[in-house]
């Protein structure tokens, strides 16, 4: 080979890989670098196998105006809907603090009222913590169900359903059960044995995963803070169905009303739901 | 009419990444533009791949190799060197690349008991849909929200695995015993007829039944993560984060106490485990969105970012974990008390290796990879006119002078200084392979006979592979513009020191290269024996196992490779063994590896491992192998050149006991292993790359351009997967590829733009 100009290697389109996700959607086969195409590339053969909902899915990792798969828009409705409701909470919650704030400023002023005293005798800070509890109460209440509700919303794209009240004074809750495999059902269903004299409704929202956990509750308690609270309320667990049990004895004394109270992990103490029971008169 | 000269390319080494690049630039769609020369020192290609048939063509590896079902790269390259090969089926055995290999679902570690046992624990990976190096539709379909995706749903299965484990076990047909303590009569106690042991025992079965509902109600919120990772953008990551913290918690808080003495849930657990702490982290770290992908955690080593993400104790010392580390030689200094890689290439890589393998999770080869591979890769090279120039040890890779370069002009390679060390009988041309029953394979020397003066070489011993063995018969110098053009410099990292002088000197990028980015000497054995593996106690089916004990973490069952080679007295079972290989010290200091007796002495190491390895460690994966008096049973290797009708070592009757088969004392027993083989990978190119932690940064892209007719080639390269496997150095060879001729595009290099 006899001696000839020295021939220069082209710089490269560029000098390292492209880690970033979003600029993974380019065209197959051209030379050199191409510019991410945007939109509307479909998905290989692996990434179908990879994982279907993300091949499907694809373009929209690319860009957000693609157009989302079913399963995927009702899972995002389900989270905006869960936060708008988390948000209107939240505002109550401030509405409730400020009313709170009032109230202190009002005693510290002197101008108590019936309605921020109470009954007669109990004084502003055993009220105060009352109003605070029922407050929680109310708050969990209200959040459980709603995360229950929130994290069916996503499990209706395909995974299971969370907790819903079963067996002989259950009344179903909202959402209605729908068809379940056999190990959703060991997590998802909660046998409720209850003694009472009166007509009683129950209803009970759990977190999916709730039943896995070793439940138990301090009590359901009313608004009214003369009303006694409901105690005798215990979590077990029942080999031969699979399931959790909870049994509840109504007092035969106890008044008419609205009894509530948050389902606790034993262990951990996290709420995992909340039960409400509604005593006819 | 004029005809343009081909552009010479000098490719240095004869590796996989070498290969490949010499692959690409000669397909016939270049028509001819690039003329392609591979100098390689001694008689072989394959580099760390490379084997050789020995006494009674066994095959020798220089250590143990398994493709894996996600080499996409390597095994597109692969079909289409076979199709291009198109050999006779009726000629030879191994005409089609699935010839070539096997699947091999099963994936082995040696788990270690908490009671102190090493128990095996094989996984089957059922078949993934395709092969790989099958089309892609798309170059790159990869995005860690698939993989969160795809680790959910792991999730999900592993704890369904994880509560038919705790089912099945438990006792059925004591109906009382399984009844419910906390009956329909509320009371919550047992009957007045049962004992305080059967109490006892319902209350520990009710623990039991505990669990089972944690892990269903576990099941179902992982099933939650699925949907939500799915889609991972569209939510906030507070959500995502807070459920799985809720999962983890919960699972770590209920299951971890209570697997003491169940080691399959035990080891279902700590699989459960590093998922969730893997999830934890892509989604706390945000890599799903981190324009570096999994390079922003680079910085971790593995361990130590899983632990940042509440991975446990005893899930960073499973064997799973264990087995990783083994994959890639990855402990400082070689060694096992010092685990460490690179949390970002790693996690990418297991990523890769659990979820993108088509066809199977492990291919195994139907011969050694210098036949199946390296050959096939050789014979199609040279139709296509690559010139092979075997016995050509580079000494230097000369930059040009820079007073010399005009201004604005980059540096370059000026000059390639070889040791040529042999020369072939009449400058004809060395032919390499050697046929076994119709198969062209390498050997394991070479042809001595075909070198001017061969009888002499062959006589004084001659390693013409040796790093230590500077003897000559000649030198050579390739001028750019005369000899070449472009260089391809694909010998191993450990070799760049010594033949990239002037590179390192002058340009700081390379002193970090050799300095920060560390390599580790390997060892392997490989024994024949006459017994099958179920009678030397392995009642398992084949595959290879990791995360055993140093000085060998891993084994492989090579029984399918018996028929391929020629034995007067056929072994029963082979087995391979490697690890990583320490390099000696003394009085607290490194022993100068420039000493001539330095590769004899580590080789001297690898065969006492060995021995001391099948003497103290076998018995735990091969009980039957050993004596009743312990130590291993020597007569059972078969020697190469062994009479078939030999009694002193007869095969032992079906029945037979170790203590009357026909053991031979210790000495003379030990004396048997020098028949197998062992190896010491100590010279510098042969030496593994590691990727510990900070380390990549300082790898150098074929791509880069700084020297403008150099690229390199090599897993020690900035190749995108970053890990010393077949596919990263693939991947680079064809990187390399692209910078000298434009293609193939970086977008079909699989896994290149990988998160």
């Amino acid at each position: 080979m006899s001696d000839r100009p020295r021939i220069r290697r082209n710089d490269p389109d560029r000098g390292a890989p492209i880690r970033d996700w979003s600029n993974l959607f380019r065209s197959s086969g051209a030379q050199g670098v191409s510019a991410p195409s945007g939109n509307g590339v479909a998905m290989g053969v692996l990434a179908n196998e990879l994982a279907p909902d993300a091949a499907a899915s694809g373009p929209a990792s690319a860009g957000a105006s693609a157009p989302l798969d079913p399963v995927s828009e009702e899972a995002r409705l389900a989270i905006e809907s869960a936060y708008r409701v988390i948000d209107e909470h939240l505002q109550e919650g401030r509405r409730a603090a400020q009313a709170r704030m009032d109230s202190a400023r009002a005693t510290a002023s002197g101008a108590f009222t019936a309605a921020t005293i109470g009954p007669a005798g109990m004084g502003i800070a055993a009220e105060s913590i009352q109003e605070i509890v029922a407050q929680g109460i109310r708050f969990y209440s209200s959040l459980a169900p709603l995360w229950a509700g929130f994290v069916n919303s996503i499990a209706s794209a395909g995974a299971p359903n969370p907790s819903h009240a079963a067996g002989p004074a259950a009344a179903p809750l909202a959402p209605a059960p729908r068809p379940r495999n056999a190990a959703t059902m060991v997590s998802a269903t909660i046998t409720v044995e209850l003694a009472s004299a009166r007509m009683t409704r129950v209803t009970i929202d759990l977190v999916p995963y709730a039943c896995a956990a070793k439940l138990a509750t301090s009590g359901l308690h009313a608004i009214e803070p003369d009303r006694p609270p409901l105690q005798d309320i215990t979590f077990t667990f029942d080999v031969s169905s699979n399931r959790p049990v909870v049994r509840i004895r109504v007092p035969d004394h106890q008044p008419a009303g609205v009894y509530s109270g948050v389902i606790v992990d034993q262990d951990s103490g996290d709420p995992r739901g909340a039960m409400t029971l509604r005593i006819e008169p | 009419m004029s005809i343009q000269k081909p552009i010479e390319v000098a490719v240095i080494g004869g590796g996989c990444a070498a290969v490949t690049a010499a692959f690409e630039l000669s397909r016939p769609q270049h028509q001819g533009k690039f003329h392609v020369t591979i100098y390689q020192l001694g008689w072989r290609l394959g580099g760390k791949g490379a084997s050789g048939r020995g006494p009674a063509d066994r095959i020798e590896e220089h250590g143990l190799h398994i493709w894996m079902g996600f080499y996409e790269n390597a095994f597109r390259l692969l079909r289409e060197c076979y199709a291009e090969l198109n050999r006779d089926p009726r000629k030879c055995r191994i005409a089609d690349w699935r010839d070539a290999f096997a699947p091999a679902p099963l994936v082995g570690v040696m788990d270690r008991s908490p009671r102190g046992e090493w128990i095996p624990w094989l996984a089957l990976f059922p078949p993934a849909e395709g092969l790989p190096g099958d089309p892609l539709a798309n170059h790159n379909p990869f995005s860690i929200a698939a993989y969160l995706a795809r680790l959910a749903t792991m999730l999900r299965v592993t704890i369904a695995s994880a509560q038919m484990r705790q089912r099945d076990p438990w006792p059925g047909p004591d109906a009382q015993a399984r009844s419910d303590p906390f009956s329909s009569t509320g009371s919550g106690e047992s009957s007045g007829s049962t004992t305080t042991a059967e109490v006892a025992a319902a209350i520990a079965r009710l623990i039991k039944y505990g669990l089972l509902a944690t892990v269903a109600g576990l099941s179902e919120a992982v099933a939650l993560l699925e949907v939500t990772l799915r889609t991972l953008p569209r939510y906030p990551t507070d959500i995502i984060i807070n459920l799985l913290g809720a999962v983890g918690a919960a699972a770590r808080r209920q299951i971890e106490p209570l697997i003491e003495n169940d080691d399959e849930l035990r080891r279902l657990w700590e699989v459960i485990d590093l998922t969730l702490a893997v999830m934890t982290g892509i989604v706390r770290f945000g890599l799903a969105t981190d324009p570096r992908g999994f390079d922003a955690i680079d910085d971790y080593e593995l361990r130590e970012w899983l632990r940042l993400n509440g991975a446990s104790d005893r899930s960073l010392d499973s064997a799973v974990l264990r087995g990783i580390y083994d994959l890639a030689f990855a402990y400082q200094d070689a060694d096992p008390k010092r685990p460490s890689q690179a949390a970002g290439l790693a996690v990418r890589g297991s990523l890769r290796m659990f979820f993108t393998f088509r066809g199977a999770f492990f291919w195994r080869m139907q011969a050694a990879m210098g036949d199946v591979v390296f050959a096939p890769f050789y014979e199609v090279l040279k139709r296509r006119g690559v010139t092979f120039k075997f016995f050509h040890r580079l000494d230097q890779v000369r930059l040009v002078d820079p007073s010399a370069l005009a201004p604005g002009e980059r540096p370059y390679v000026e000059a390639l200084e070889f040791y040529v060390q042999a020369m072939t009988n009449d400058g004809q041309e060395y032919r390499p392979l050697v046929d076994v029953r119709g198969l062209p394979c390498w050997p394991s020397q070479p042809d001595f006979s075909q070198l001017a003066d061969g009888d002499r070489m062959e006589r004084e011993g001659w390693n013409f592979e040796s790093h230590w063995d500077r003897r000559k018969a000649g030198t050579r110098t390739l001028r750019v513009g005369a000899d070449f053009d472009f260089v391809v410099l694909g010998v191993g990292l450990g070799a760049i020191p010594d033949v990239a002088r002037d590179l390192v000197a002058r340009d700081q990028r390379w002193r970090d290269l050799v300095s920060h980015v560390p390599t580790v000497a390997t060892q392997a054995f490989q024994i024949w024996m006459r017994a099958d593996m179920a009678a030397l106690g392995w009642c398992h089916w084949q595959t290879a196992v990791s995360a055993f004990c140093h000085p060998f973490d891993t084994w492989a069952d090579m029984r399918h490779l018996i028929s391929e080679e020629s034995w007067p007295v056929r072994p029963r079972a082979i087995a391979y063994f490697c690890s990583a290989l320490p390099d000696p010290r003394a009085n607290g200091a490194a022993v100068d590896q420039a000493a001539p007796d330095y590769p004899v002495k580590q080789r001297e190491e690898v065969r006492r491992n060995a021995i001391r390895f099948l003497n103290r460690d076998i018995a735990q994966l091969w009980p039957a192998a050993v004596r009743p008096d312990g130590g291993f049973r020597w007569d059972l290797l078969v020697l190469p050149d062994e009479s078939a009708h030999s009694e002193a070592y007869a095969a032992p009757a079906a029945g037979a006991t170790a203590a009357n088969s026909g053991a031979v004392s210790d000495a003379a027993g030990e004396s048997r292993f020098d028949s197998q083989f062992w190896t010491a990978n100590v010279n510098p190119s042969d030496r593994y790359v590691q990727s510990p932690p900070k380390t990549t940064r300082f790898r150098i892209s074929p791509l880069d351009n700084t020297y403008d007719n150099l690229t390199i080639a090599g897993d020690w390269t900035a190749c995108g997967l970053n890990v010393g496997c077949v596919e990263a150095a693939v991947m680079s060879g064809r990187l390399a590829a692209h910078a000298l001729a434009g293609s193939p595009a970086l977008e079909e290099i699989v896994g290149y733009d990988h998160p």
